[in-house]
């Protein structure tokens, strides 16, 4: 799959993650999550945009997920999906260039900032483990 | 900078980022252009850019020295945050820089846990127009990866010392 097939795979991915641990959170969090699904609702439109007419597989009906138990594990997949979304976007800045590399490079930024907003430890390469 | 400028090696510099993407699965392959390096270093177009974000690292890791050497609680955690400074500077070819009693008269007051998330998010925001610039691919991903890990450095110390 090509770099942006893969960020929109991710986004979609982003996208039911989101609706799965929502439900299981609440207050400031519950706030945080619809935030976080505004920012993935934009960002898969804005890359479905730059795909075009390009053949992009549609969304899937599920994913091997299993649902969160509790708000500590809601929290803890968001951090994760946030953080694997960083590293899929800064593949996409390697395959692109101009201002679509520079919004690739952001979104990666904007990810891992939800990820540690979800509790996530700071990482010196987001979606990388060292060991 | 308190920094002396630490030597970058434009060659160790290829090998090292690409070992980095390696690591992460990607395919990289190293069997071409080495010998075209040998006899020409200026060849790469990025050496400028690694120098810039190279150089900016380690004005990172002193700034935590600085905030270090004041006694803090949160000592573990920004150890963490200037190790992974460190990790940076050598995924993207550099060594350590060796600290010296000269530098000593550079270093800046003790800068606070605001001090240190404006210069994160300074520096992710640097990331992303180095990225931008980067002519190799691997490269650019490598700026990218950085940049995220600095904004989220950024808001890390926002949340855990506000």
């Amino acid at each position: 799959m090509s770099a942006l097939g893969e960020a929109i795979a991710g986004e979609e991915a982003a996208l039911y993650a989101y609706g799965l641990c929502g439900s299981r959170l609440f207050g400031a969090d519950r706030d945080r999550a619809l935030g976080g699904l505004a920012a993935h609702r934009a960002r898969v439109l804005q890359l479905r945009d730059l795909a075009g007419a390009a053949s992009i597989a549609g969304t899937p009906g599920g994913y091997d997920i299993a649902p969160p138990a509790g708000e500590a594990g809601a929290r803890a997949l968001l951090a994760d999906v946030e953080s694997r979304l960083a590293a899929t976007y800064s593949d996409l800045a390697a395959a692109t260039s101009g201002d679509e590399r520079t919004n690739a490079a952001l979104a990666a930024c904007e990810c891992e900032v939800r990820a540690i907003g979800w509790g996530g430890d700071p990482e010196a390469f987001p979606g990388h483990p060292t060991d | 900078m308190g920094n002396p400028a630490p030597d970058i090696r434009v060659r160790m510099t290829r090998r090292t980022a690409l070992a980095l993407l390696a690591g992460a699965g990607l395919a990289a392959c190293t069997s071409g252009g080495d010998s075209v390096a040998d006899t020409s270093p200026t060849v790469d177009p990025d050496a400028g850019t690694r120098a810039e974000v190279v150089a900016q690292e380690w004005a990172l890791v002193a700034l935590y020295d600085a905030a270090l050497a004041a006694p803090s609680g949160r000592a573990d955690e920004l150890t963490l945050l200037r190790e992974q400074h460190i990790e940076h500077a050598r995924a993207l070819g550099s060594t350590p820089a060796t600290p010296t009693p000269s530098a000593s008269a550079s270093v800046p007051p003790v800068p606070s846990a605001q001090d240190l998330a404006a210069a994160e998010a300074d520096a992710a925001r640097a990331r992303v127009n180095a990225c931008s610039r980067a002519v190799e691919p691997e490269l650019a991903r490598l700026l990218a990866l950085v940049g995220a890990s600095e904004a989220g450095h950024a808001a890390f110390l926002k949340a855990a010392f506000s």
